[in-house]
């Protein structure tokens, strides 16, 4: 994971908004919580979300409202799940790379 | 037994509020649906949550969703959260609407239908927009608004009043802009002069849209009649190239947004089969309406950014004349007050239409941006390039949805939504046909996404 | 047939007339089947023909690309037809017995009890009783037969004009006028509204929509499914297709909450694991069908050069329609695939 591109508005006051426990690709996190899946990303400094299965490279969500399918990702062992349309919850399990089927 | 609404609105951004509310009110059986887990639409989003600070950075235009979002609450309507529709059909008594909520998918029944599902941004196909560090202006508001997240650095790309809106939020916030990368062609600008009229019908939107304007050229390193944008980068964005008055730059960036208007988002409609137009100022196809948002199928209405788009006021308005609308379709009996507000709401929404002929001219997509060429990727989902589309369409195709079964662009999760226009605009520029004349992509369900699993198992209502 | 006839008689002038954009095409709703067992059990030419066609398809695949340049993922490695009771296998089971019959054993397929299905296809239904097995079925991408079709045709000097439909065929001395064209010979290929058409060139060309639908997935890993079949199929993208409705419909192709449901859940009892992939579309397209099934191969009485050319098989024959039935246009067919062609035309439906 490379540095995260956004910060949180709210870093230096006390918030109310309690932060969850998150595994994102096996390793575990704290995110605030109510975030989306793949706003969590961003701030976690996760900056591809998926590899496209035509062309082999990296992607990210583009529009983070439901349109463009790029944030597929894996929740809680279900694939291609679009990040943006989820809350994080408590000990969510993201994984970001292609997944083959599970049974 | 399944119950039987009355008025079914998807949707509950302002449209759907204001119609949620006047037609509980009126003594309908409603039911709104929303995707997102609070109302509010995108405009307002996540407004019922968020911080003082986050208001402050997003300004008072924002915050005026809280008491419309209130009344809503209050209202007695139905309200379905985290519901997303993925089939829409006629029916018996009228039209059935399938949602997937939470994992089942379940079924309801009504008379009448409001579709209110908002906009999304023009897709902007430029050279390497597929690569992570890439997002829309939205985006970077929905962020904002929802989680609470600003970008360290970054590059705004485009053209557009939600563009400068940005630019004005993430300086108050602290955001360092690279830089600002309009691409409003100067003949826009003239263009756009005898429109002024219909400006000058909203004094107070028309000065803020200047001002915006003017302060981004000061207080950030603006660009103005840029083309030829090119995104560079190996796994991600690592720099912007772009060309001003025959000179080519080159701004170091890890995060560009993008922005280029926004159009209706028009499959729930035409998968109900509403004829479409094709909207030549506004440069999209949208739901042809009659009166108060009527479309060509009977029960079927659409308000808000989902027919014409004119923003979050128009939306509202147009939500609560619609559902004057159904009310009395059902009344055999209207009073002359109501009447009067009917006619009344239907003027201002027809003169706030007029008014936003300004923005939809000048802000017009320069046409480089329409006709992506060579490697530039076309359809994100299956890969497709604007080359290869080029050389289907020169064989002679007769329109995007053949096209679509010849390369795949548009088969896709998004089903069209980030190539169809593009598509369109390609096949038009080649095959030497106006827009008008080229159909859109079909629509099929699912409208949203739904496994096989969870359509094989539908939930008892 | 354009395709056939330019490649048999390349001085010929060919001219394609074809529809909108929107128009129903049962060519982008196809299945993508080379399919031999069971079609013609009860109808001997037909049974013939869709074996001789199938046979046709690996040449006819190798040479249509290499002229077009397009993989058209063409594979025969055999299909299953699954059954879900022992009624379904047993009915299944006479109707290839039949189709041996009348291809003289030709034909070749095996009835496969559960547990030799589960060794050919793993992670079936507990409700597979069993399948027929023919290693003479096969598959293809049919969007990309239809756009290989048309690069090579227009390679090769054919004429093609979109959003061009013939409402009316007028005979002239000549020959026949469409539109602003004039031609000697017409051959009638507009799926259902071959119906229309051919009664103004004097044939009875009963054709009636049977609507389809079809869900198809997101990408799975490949080799999920081995074997092609009518109720599933992975394509060389790897997406999972799921078919097998049959609805009397007027002109409608749209699809259907109900149907899409019953289809779903068919293909989730045929193999639990398809329940996990998203649905990326849905599709209806609407089969030209003949009332007994069988394709209407047509030389106009009244008016000598126009044919009328009808099937629901449009990828399965497509071979046979490039190779002999072009051969029998042209005047010029096999003594045996002039019989079997002939077999196929419209007096069958007189009473």
């Amino acid at each position: 994971m490379t540095a995260s591109l956004f910060s949180r508005l709210d870093q230096h006051q006390p918030s109310n908004l309690d932060s969850c426990s998150i595994r994102l690709n096996g390793i575990e996190h704290q995110v605030p919580m109510s975030m989306s899946v793949a706003a969590a990303l961003l701030y976690l400094g996760q900056r591809a979300t998926r590899t496209h299965p035509v062309s082999g490279q990296p992607r990210a969500a583009l529009c983070h409202m439901g349109v463009c399918f790029e944030c597929l990702v894996t929740i809680d062992g279900q694939q291609n799940q679009r990040g943006c349309m989820r809350s994080v919850t408590a000990n969510m399990s993201i994984i970001t790379t292609s997944q083959s089927l599970s049974e | 037994m399944t119950q039987i609404y009355d008025y079914l609105v998807v949707g509950a951004g302002p449209a759907g509020m204001a119609a949620g509310i006047e037609a509980s009110h009126a003594g309908l059986k409603v039911l709104v649906l929303d995707q997102a887990a609070t109302a509010g639409g995108q405009i307002f989003r996540n407004v019922s949550h968020t911080s003082y600070a986050q208001q402050q950075v997003l300004g008072s235009d924002y915050g005026l969703g809280k008491p419309l979002l209130k009344e809503f609450m209050a209202a007695p309507c139905d309200y379905q959260p985290l519901a997303q529709v993925w089939n829409i059909e006629p029916h018996a008594q009228g039209f059935t609407v399938a949602a997937l909520i939470d994992g089942r998918s379940v079924s309801f029944v009504a008379s009448d239908l409001l579709i209110a599902n908002g906009a999304m941004e023009r897709p902007m196909a430029v050279a390497g927009w597929e690569k992570p560090g890439v997002m829309t202006a939205g985006a970077g508001q929905i962020l904002l608004k929802a989680s609470a997240l600003l970008p360290k650095k970054v590059v705004l790309a485009g053209s557009g009043p939600l563009l400068l809106l940005l630019a004005h939020q993430y300086r108050a916030a602290g955001v360092t802009i690279t830089a600002l990368l309009d691409t409003t062609p100067r003949s826009n600008y003239w263009r756009a002069i005898p429109w002024l009229i219909a400006g000058l019908s909203m004094p107070k939107q028309l000065f803020k849209g200047v001002w915006l304007s003017l302060v981004q050229r000061i207080r950030v390193p603006y660009f103005a009649n840029v083309t030829d944008i090119k995104i560079v980068g190996n796994t991600q964005v690592a720099a912007v190239r772009f060309i001003v008055a025959g000179k080519e730059y080159e701004v170091p960036t890890n995060l560009v947004l993008l922005h280029q208007g926004i159009v209706g988002q028009t499959q729930m409609a035409q998968a109900l089969a509403c004829k479409q137009e094709w909207s030549d100022p506004k440069q999209c196809w949208q739901t042809q309406v009659a009166e108060a948002g009527q479309t060509s199928v009977p029960g079927v209405h659409v308000a808000g950014d989902a027919g014409a788009t004119g923003g979050a006021k128009l939306a509202q308005l147009e939500g609560r004349l619609a559902a004057m609308a159904r009310v009395k379709k059902s009344c055999t009996h209207s009073s002359w007050a109501k009447k009067l507000a009917y006619l009344a709401l239907s003027w201002r929404i027809r003169q706030l239409h007029w008014a936003r002929g300004l923005v939809d001219r000048l802000y017009q997509p320069a046409p480089w941006l329409s006709t992506p060429t060579g490697t530039t990727v076309v359809c994100r989902c299956e890969q497709v390039s604007a080359a290869q589309i080029t050389d289907i369409a020169k064989a002679g195709c007769a329109g995007v949805n053949q096209l679509k079964a010849f390369s795949r662009a548009g088969m896709g999760p998004c089903q069209g939504r980030q190539c169809g226009l593009n598509l369109g605009y390609l096949i038009a520029q080649v095959q030497d046909r106006p827009m008008a004349q080229v159909e859109p992509l079909s629509v099929r369900p699912p409208l949203s996404p739904i496994n096989l699993g969870q359509l094989a198992q539908p939930s008892d209502v | 047939m354009a395709y056939g006839l330019i490649q048999k008689q390349p001085q010929l002038r060919i001219l394609v007339l074809d529809g909108s954009d929107v128009d129903h095409r049962a060519s982008v709703g196809n299945f993508g089947l080379i399919w031999v067992q069971g079609k013609g059990y009860d109808f001997p030419a037909y049974a013939n023909w869709s074996l001789q066609g199938a046979n046709l398809w690996p040449e006819f695949a190798q040479q249509l690309g290499l002229q077009s340049q397009i993989d058209l993922a063409y594979q025969r490695q055999g299909g299953l037809e699954f059954a879900l009771t022992q009624v379904e296998l047993d009915a299944l089971s006479a109707e290839m017995a039949a189709m041996a019959e009348h291809t003289q054993g030709e034909f070749k397929y095996q009835v496969l009890d559960r547990e030799a299905t589960a060794a050919l296809q793993p992670g079936l239904g507990e409700s597979v009783v069993g399948a027929i097995h023919s290693p003479q079925d096969g598959q293809v991408n049919p969007l990309y037969l239809l756009s290989a079709l048309h690069k090579a045709i227009q390679a090769m000097g054919v004429e093609y004009r979109a959003r061009c439909p013939a409402d009316q065929v007028f005979a002239t001395e000549q020959g026949f006028q469409i539109a602003a064209f004039t031609t000697k010979k017409v051959a009638l290929c507009a799926g259902l509204d071959n119906q229309r058409l051919g009664l103004q060139l004097g044939m009875h060309l009963p054709v009636s929509p049977l609507k389809g639908q079809i869900l198809i997935t997101e990408r799975a890993p490949s080799g999920l499914l081995n074997y092609a079949s009518p109720q599933l199929r992975q394509t060389a993208e790897g997406t999972i297709q799921v078919g097998g409705s049959h609805e009397h419909t007027d002109l409608d192709d749209s699809t259907n909450l109900e149907v899409m449901q019953n289809i779903a859940a068919d293909a989730v009892a045929l193999m639990p694991a398809l329940a996990k992939l998203q649905l990326v579309r849905s599709w209806g397209a609407l089969r030209v069908m003949s009332p007994d099934g069988a394709p209407i191969y047509q030389a106009s009485g009244s008016y000598k050069g126009a044919y009328g050319i009808c099937c629901h098989s449009g990828v399965s024959l497509a071979a046979a329609h490039a190779g002999p039935l072009s051969d029998w246009l042209l005047g010029a067919a096999a003594a045996p695939q002039k019989t079997l062609i002939e077999a196929m035309n419209n007096d069958r439906f007189s009473v």
